[in-house]
């Protein structure tokens, strides 16, 4: 495994410093994540599910030569922080996306590398700053993983598969993990997008998105899920439905999201976010439900600013604000 | 514990200060699904390179002005600003040129507009729509009977109507244009006004004038 992390870096900075022999059209956009918040339950937090106080960037390229563009490249980073822990093992580095993807043909493309999942809403969705997330993390356990995916069409219909490592950011082999995700829905171009998608696999679990445990331990997953964004007028609607088991648990998950751009003033966004998820249906279910209001502002192009109110109801409440640079 | 705190606090505030101190620019607006969109637009294209430029970069505040003094309006600071990256799609048949696709984000009445044009190697529209419209009047305002009707267009013709203003004149072809949709004719002006940004952008980064 450590091979294929050597081979796939050493691809990855050849591919950052390839010469001239093809044209190539790149940005290097800067990151800037600050965030903190009050929960009843916890105190004074500085972290949320997939975010925490951090600097990083993203370098994203595309390749062509006279028969046009022929590669694609995505890296993005993080260095993260957490004040609370002690200095020396505060820091951490995160890598959320590390891809090539090679074009096979108009509407064919071949990816490697570090990247989301063929399932749910996520593939389809921007959540790399945001605080209102899929439910990526109550299903997978990540939003991305290591390994090759396919993107294709069958004739009105886009679809993409992934073979993946399981495992999210580590690379780690010997427990017979795996994952299999499949994901078909309307094309990309359409206001209204839908997709229906599946998974199959047997996922490590991960204490942090970094950090796998010591013991390993790993659920069989299956999923069958529908995912849908529907804009009307100022408003932006998601919807996310999954099925299926965590070893022999059935479980169910459900997310409804609403944005309304304010349109006198449109640097101003308010969201409402419910998550249900439902663990085992007979005498030992365990039932958790999220509702999470958030208000965005953008003070600049590259600034936006954010305060999150969410109600874990009986269980926890939480208060959160975030400040996020993000560009050239 | 709290010296933690205390150096988390220098960093993060000195972050926020070199962070801050130039703070402009946002994603701009890319085709969702640049393989299916050009191939419907150009069905015999063969492939297609992506550029990607910023006012920032081909001549920062000076060009900033050229452009607004040509679009008779002020850029939009947050939506509009220099260091925007803005994506060309130069559309190729074998090794040869067909055309050039290209989109702006421009606002509407009720939320933002992605506003796309498909030009030929002159800068005449062969192709305009909404890749997104945030209105009542969506559907009427995306009916290819009437966007087709900027087809053939120029950023010239554009110019001719801003000089012709309250004046009658045949060769206006601007003027023929009516809104689609009386309740929502500011989402018309807004239409004209991201259609005339985009073409001047073309006009300055494709074909450098």
């Amino acid at each position: 495994m450590k091979t294929f992390t050597l081979f796939v870096c050493v691809i990855l900075i050849h591919i950052i410093s390839t010469p001239s022999y093809a044209e190539s059209a790149s940005m290097l956009y800067e990151e800037l994540n600050l965030l903190g918040g009050y929960s009843d339950a916890n105190g004074f937090v500085d972290e949320i599910e997939m975010m925490k106080n951090s600097i990083g960037g993203e370098y994203f390229r595309r390749f062509s030569n006279d028969n046009g563009d022929f590669l694609t490249l995505d890296l993005q980073t993080r260095l993260t922080y957490k004040p609370t822990k002690n200095f020396n093992d505060a820091w951490d580095l995160e890598i959320h996306n590390a891809w090539i993807e090679y074009k096979l043909g108009f509407g064919y493309r071949l990816r490697i590398g570090h990247f989301d999942p063929s399932f749910g809403l996520e593939p389809n969705s921007d959540t790399h700053g945001t605080i209102l997330q899929t439910l990526a993390m109550k299903n997978i356990g990540f939003k991305s993983d290591w390994g090759i995916g396919f993107k294709g069409n069958i004739g009105y219909f886009d679809y993409e598969a992934s073979v993946q490592n399981g495992t999210g950011m580590k690379l780690k082999r010997g427990n017979g993990n795996f994952l299999l995700s499949y994901r078909i829905g309307n094309p990309q171009s359409k206001d209204m997008l839908y997709g229906l998608s599946l998974m199959y696999g047997e996922i490590l679990i991960d204490d942090q998105m970094h950090d796998l445990m010591n013991d390993d331990m790993s659920v069989r997953k299956r999923r069958i899920g529908l995912d849908m964004q529907i804009p009307f007028r100022s408003f932006l609607f998601k919807g996310e439905l999954a099925y299926g088991k965590d070893n022999k648990i059935d479980v169910l998950g459900s997310l409804g999201q609403v944005s309304y751009t304010f349109p006198f003033h449109q640097a101003l966004i308010a969201e409402a976010q419910v998550q249900n998820w439902l663990n085992g249906f007979g005498k030992d279910k365990a039932y958790e439900t999220m509702l999470g209001f958030c208000i965005s502002y953008r003070l600049t192009s590259k600034i936006t600013i954010r305060a999150d109110y969410t109600s874990n109801f009986n269980k926890d409440d939480q208060v959160f604000m975030q400040f996020y640079y993000f560009g050239i | 514990m709290k010296r933690n705190v205390l150096i988390s606090l220098i960093i993060i505030s000195t972050c926020t200060i070199i962070y801050t101190s130039n703070a402009f620019g946002a994603v701009a607006c890319t085709l969702n699904d640049p393989d299916r969109d050009i191939k419907s637009i150009f069905p015999q294209s063969t492939g297609y390179k992506t550029t990607i430029t910023s006012v920032k970069e081909k001549g920062g505040d000076k060009l900033a002005k050229e452009i607004e003094k040509s679009l008779g309006d002020k850029l939009d600071p947050i939506f509009e600003a220099n260091d925007i990256p803005h994506t060309f799609y130069t559309v190729l048949k074998g090794k040869g040129i067909i055309g050039y696709v290209h989109g702006v984000n421009q606002k509407g009445m009720y939320g933002g507009m992605q506003i796309i044009l498909a030009i030929d190697t002159k800068g005449k529209i062969l192709k305009f729509y909404y890749q997104k419209m945030t209105s009542p009047d969506a559907n009427k305002f995306k009916d290819e009977k009437w966007t087709s009707q900027f087809n053939g267009l120029a950023l010239a013709d554009f110019y001719h109507h801003d000089a012709m203003k309250n004046e009658e004149c045949s060769e206006d072809k601007i003027a023929k244009i009516k809104s689609p949709s009386d309740k929502n004719i500011k989402d018309f002006v807004h239409t004209l006004r991201g259609i005339k940004m985009n073409l001047i952008l073309c006009d300055k980064f494709i074909f450098n004038k």
